[in-house]
C-alpha cells in the first residue's frame, strides 16, 4: 500500500514505509478483525479530505500542532486509518488519529469522522460541534439530515459522496469545486 | 541554345526572374522551416496546457474514486480534435477512465511511462502527473495528439507560398518586362546600328543615345568611332583620287615626253635630209627662169610637199613641248579657218561617204564677227581636222556634221557668269558616240577605236595644241547619241586686230665672208652653192672643231668672216661651243645657230648664250639672206 507518497522522500523509503504497512496490516488481521474494501476506501477518503477542504488560517494553531482526523465512537478501521495517515503532513502539520469516546472529548480536530455507532445522538452531537472549524464525515443514512457536512453514500458498490456546502460553509470551510464535481449537494433540508 | 546565347532580353528577364523566385522560394522555405519547428514546440506547449487543465480537474474524481467524473472531465477532449486518445491512470498504474469512451485497453500504454510529451510517429504524446497537492500525486494522465493540425498548418502555408510566389513572379514578370528595356533598348539599339553599319558599310549612320550611364558612354564612343572612320574613309577617298588623278595626269605627260622624245630625233633627221631639198628647190625657182611651165610647176609642189613635212615634222615634237611661252601666238580669226578646213577636208567625209553608198551632210552655224583670238594656226587647223575626220569616221551608216562657233562666258550667249570670256568651235556629229572609257581615255597618246586605221595620235595632238592655246576641250557623248567636241579658247583681255600678211622684201645685195658649220656634207653644200649664188664668200667646216679651226686660221690669216652659221646638232663639238668659241676670239661676229630643234627656242624669242640668232632646219633661202642682210 505505497500510494501515499510522502513529499521529498526517495524511493527506499517508500519501499520500506510500504513493507511496514504490509506489517502493520498483517499485525491488525491478526490482533483484531482487518477493516472491509468499503473502510479501507473510505480512510483514503478521510486524508483525501484535507486536500480538498480549506481550514480557516490559525484555526490549526502553531507549526508543531498536528492536523488531527478524529474517530467519534466505534472505529470501524483498525489500524488501517493510522497506517493511511502515518508520516503524512498537511501544510507542515504532521497528521494523526485521535479517537474519542464521546464528544465532550473532541478537542482540537480537522476531520471527524462519525461513526454508525453514534447514529441515534447525531443531531446532539452535530449541534455541539457546532461553530468549531470540523469537516464532519458519517455513513449513517440520517446523517445529512442531522446536519453532517459530508455524507458516505454506498451506489452500485461504490463510494459516493454527499456533501452539505452550507454546513460546511458555516463551520468556516470551503470546500474545493472539484471535490463538489465528484459529489452530489445536498441540503439539510432536502434530506 | 546556353544562356550566352540567349537574347539580351531574354536573358535580363531570366536573371530578375531567377533572382526574384529563388528570393521568395528562399523567404518561403525559412518561414515554413521556423513554423515547423515554432508549431511543434507550440503543439507540445499545447498539449501540456491541455494536459494540465485536464489533470487538475481530475483530481477529485481520482481522489474519491468517481470513474463517471473521471470520464466526464475526459469527454471535454472532444472539444479538441486533434486529441485521438486520452486516458487517466490511477496511482496504482491502472487505467481509471478513458477517452473515447469505448476505447480498448490496447490503445493505451499498459503503464504510465515518465513524464512529459513527445514525438512518436505520427503523433504527439506524452504523460502528466494529476496533483491537487503539491507533492501527492493521485495519478497520470494519458494524451495523444494526432499531427493533422501541424499538417494542416504546414500544408496552408505551402499554398499561401505557392500563391506568393506566383503572383510575385507575374508582378515580377510584368515589371522586368518593363524595366528590361532600360537595359536591353539601348544595347539593341546600339546592336542594331552595328549591324546596320557592317552590312551596308554605311559610316554615316549614328546610334541613339539614350542616357548618359556605360551605356551611353558606349553609345556616344561608337558614334564617335564611326564619325572617324567616316572622315577617314573621306580623307583616303579624297587622297586616292588625288594620287590617281596626279598618276593619271603624270602618266599621260610621261608618255607625251616619250614621244615628244622619240619624234625631236625623227625630226631632226628628218629636216637635216630635207634640207638640201628645200634650199635646192626654192633656189631653182628663184635662179632659173628658163625653167618650163611645168618644171616650175613640179619644184612648187615639191616645196609645199617639203613645207608639209616640215610642218607636220614640228607638230610631232609638239608633244613634249609644254610650256606656253614656246609658241608665238597670233591673232586668228576662228570662223575663217573654220571654213577653210570645211573645205580641205571635204574630200575625206563627203567623197569617202557618196563612195560607200551614205550620206555625211556639213552643216555650218558660226556666229558673225566672232571676236579674234590668239593662236597658232597651224594647230589649230591641225586640231580641226582632226576632230572633223573623227566625226565622219564614226558615222559609218550616215549623218551630219554641224559646226558651230559661238562666245560664251560672261557677255556671251548662254551667259554663263563666272567663267571667262571664249570663243567656243564646236564640232558635233550624229554617230554611235563614245562609252565612258572611250571618253576617258581618248586623249591618250596611240590609243584609238578605229583598230589597224587609226594612230591613236589624233587626239593627243588635239590635246597638246589646245593645252599649249590654254582652251578647255570639252566632250559631250554617249553611246547612240552622237558626240560633240567643244573647243574654247580664252579671249584676250584686249580686243585685237588680224595681223597683214607678211611681205617679203627683196634681198640686200651685201656680199660677205661666211662660215658655215655643219656635220651633213650634203646640207653643207646646198647652203654653201645657194648662199654663193647670192654673192657671198662662203667657208664650209664639216664638224664643229673643223669650224673652229677655219675661223680661228681666217682670224690668223688677216680674213676674218663676217658671220658664223652654225648647225646645232653635232656629235663631239656641238654649235654652242663653236659660238662660244667664235665669241671668246671676236666678240662681234655674229653667230647664227641652224637647228632642227631650234624651232621652239626661236618662238620663244631666247636665243642661247653666244648665238645672235637662230633659224630653223629646213633653211629657207628667204630667211637666210633677211638674217645676212641684218649683219
Amino acid at each position: 500500500m505505497a500510494f501515499l507518497r510522502p513529499k521529498g522522500r526517495g524511493a527506499l523509503r517508500r519501499l520500506a514505509r510500504c513493507l511496514l504497512a504490509i506489517t502493520l496490516l498483517g499485525a491488525a488481521e491478526a490482533r483484531a478483525a482487518a477493516p472491509s474494501r468499503e473502510y479501507q476506501l473510505k480512510a483514503i477518503f478521510l486524508f483525501n479530505f484535507s486536500q480538498f477542504v480549506a481550514w480557516p488560517a490559525g484555526s490549526l494553531g502553531d507549526a508543531q500542532a498536528p492536523f488531527v482526523v478524529g474517530v467519534l465512537g466505534n472505529d470501524p478501521f483498525g489500524d488501517y486509518l493510522d497506517a493511511t495517515v502515518l508520516g503524512e503532513k498537511i501544510g507542515g502539520h504532521p497528521m494523526v488519529v485521535r479517537r474519542y469516546r464521546r464528544v465532550e472529548d473532541v478537542g482540537d480536530c480537522q476531520v471527524l469522522f462519525i461513526s454508525g455507532s453514534e447514529e441515534g445522538r447525531l443531531e446532539g452531537i452535530i449541534a455541539r460541534l457546532g461553530g468549531r472549524n470540523i469537516l464532519t464525515v458519517g455513513d449513517a443514512a440520517n446523517f445529512s439530515r442531522s446536519g453532517g457536512m459530508v455524507r458516505f453514500v454506498m451506489e452500485e458498490g461504490r463510494i459516493r459522496l454527499k456533501i452539505d456546502v452550507q454546513a460546511a460553509r458555516s463551520a468556516g470551510l470551503t470546500i474545493s469545486s472539484k471535490l463538489l464535481r465528484a459529489a452530489a449537494i445536498v441540503t439539510r433540508e432536502e434530506e | 541554345m546556353s544562356f550566352e546565347d540567349f537574347p539580351i532580353r531574354r536573358k535580363l528577364m531570366t536573371i530578375m526572374l531567377g533572382t526574384s523566385g529563388v528570393v521568395l522560394l528562399l523567404v518561403c522555405s525559412v518561414f515554413l522551416g521556423y513554423e515547423f519547428f515554432t508549431f511543434r514546440t507550440s503543439s507540445v506547449q499545447q498539449l501540456s496546457t491541455l494536459g494540465e487543465v485536464i489533470a487538475s480537474n481530475s483530481t477529485a474524481a481520482l481522489a474519491f474514486d468517481n470513474r463517471d467524473d473521471a470520464s466526464e472531465v475526459l469527454a471535454a477532449l472532444a472539444a479538441e480534435r486533434h486529441i485521438v486518445a486520452a486516458c487517466l491512470y490511477d496511482n496504482q498504474g491502472r487505467v481509471f477512465a478513458r477517452y473515447p469512451s469505448g476505447s480498448g485497453d490496447a490503445v493505451f500504454p499498459a503503464l504510465p511511462g515518465a513524464d512529459g510529451y513527445r514525438f512518436e510517429k505520427n503523433h504527439l504524446a506524452g504523460f502528466a502527473p494529476v496533483v491537487q497537492v503539491k507533492g501527492r500525486r493521485l495519478g497520470t494522465l494519458y494524451l495523444r495528439s494526432d499531427m493533422a493540425a501541424l499538417f494542416d498548418r504546414l500544408r496552408l502555408y505551402a499554398v499561401i507560398s505557392v500563391l506568393v510566389i506566383g503572383g510575385s513572379s507575374m508582378v515580377a514578370y510584368v515589371l522586368s518586362r518593363k524595366l528590361q528595356k532600360q537595359i536591353s533598348g539601348p544595347i539593341l539599339a546600339l546592336a542594331e546600328t552595328a549591324k546596320a553599319v557592317s552590312e551596308r558599310r554605311d559610316y554615316s549612320v549614328r546610334a541613339r543615345t539614350f542616357g548618359r550611364d556605360e551605356t551611353g558612354a558606349l553609345t556616344a564612343a561608337f558614334n564617335e568611332m564611326l564619325a572617324q572612320i567616316q572622315e577617314q574613309n573621306l580623307a583616303l577617298q579624297r587622297a586616292y583620287d588625288e594620287l590617281r588623278q596626279t598618276q593619271q595626269a603624270i602618266l599621260q605627260q610621261e608618255r607625251l615626253r616619250a614621244l615628244g622624245q622619240i619624234a625631236s630625233g625623227v625630226a631632226h633627221d628628218i629636216n637635216n635630209a630635207i634640207s638640201p631639198a628645200s634650199l635646192y628647190a626654192e633656189a631653182l625657182l628663184e635662179r632659173e627662169p628658163n625653167l618650163s611651165a611645168r618644171a616650175r610647176s613640179y619644184l612648187t609642189t615639191i616645196q609645199r610637199a617639203i613645207d608639209d613635212v616640215a610642218q607636220t615634222v614640228s607638230r610631232l615634237r609638239e608633244f613634249y613641248r609644254q610650256r606656253k611661252p614656246q609658241i608665238t601666238l597670233t591673232p586668228v580669226d576662228l570662223n575663217q579657218l573654220v571654213g577653210q578646213m570645211a573645205d580641205l577636208t571635204r574630200a575625206h567625209w563627203a567623197d569617202m561617204a557618196q563612195q560607200s553608198g551614205i550620206s555625211v551632210e556639213m552643216r555650218m552655224e558660226l556666229l558673225p564677227a566672232l571676236p579674234v583670238v590668239l593662236g597658232v594656226e597651224s594647230e589649230i587647223r591641225d586640231a580641226l581636222a582632226n576632230i572633223i575626220f573623227n566625226a565622219a569616221d564614226a558615222m559609218p551608216d550616215g549623218g551630219t556634221i554641224t559646226i558651230r562657233t559661238r562666245v560664251a562666258g560672261p557677255g556671251g550667249a548662254d551667259g554663263r557668269s563666272g567663267a571667262p570670256a571664249h570663243a567656243t568651235v564646236e564640232i558635233s556629229d550624229t554617230g554611235i558616240g563614245m562609252d565612258e572609257e572611250t571618253k576617258r581615255r581618248c586623249f591618250e597618246p596611240f590609243f584609238t577605236t578605229k583598230g589597224e586605221g587609226g594612230t591613236g595620235l589624233g587626239l593627243a595632238m588635239v590635246y597638246g595644241a589646245m593645252r599649249r592655246h590654254d582652251a578647255a576641250i570639252e566632250i559631250d557623248s554617249a553611246p547612240g547619241r552622237g558626240t560633240t567636241f567643244r573647243l574654247c579658247f580664252p579671249l584676250p583681255a584686249e580686243p585685237v586686230e588680224l595681223a597683214p600678211p607678211a611681205a617679203s622684201g627683196p634681198a640686200a645685195a651685201k656680199r660677205l665672208r661666211v662660215l658655215v658649220v655643219d656635220d651633213d656634207r650634203v646640207l653643207l653644200d646646198s647652203i654653201a652653192e645657194t648662199l654663193e649664188y647670192d654673192g657671198h664668200q662662203i667657208v664650209t667646216a664639216n664638224g664643229g672643231q673643223r669650224g673652229i679651226d677655219e675661223f680661228l686660221a681666217g682670224q690668223r690669216a688677216g680674213r676674218p668672216f663676217a658671220v658664223v652659221i652654225t648647225d646645232l646638232g653635232m656629235p663631239e663639238v656641238d654649235g654652242l661651243r663653236v659660238a662660244a668659241a667664235v665669241k671668246s676670239v671676236s666678240p662681234g661676229t655674229p653667230v647664227f645657230l641652224l637647228t632642227g630643234w631650234g624651232q621652239g627656242m626661236a618662238e620663244e624669242g631666247r636665243a642661247p648664250e653666244n648665238v645672235d640668232r637662230m633659224l630653223t632646219k629646213p633653211p629657207k633661202l628667204r630667211e637666210l639672206r633677211e638674217a645676212l642682210a641684218s649683219v
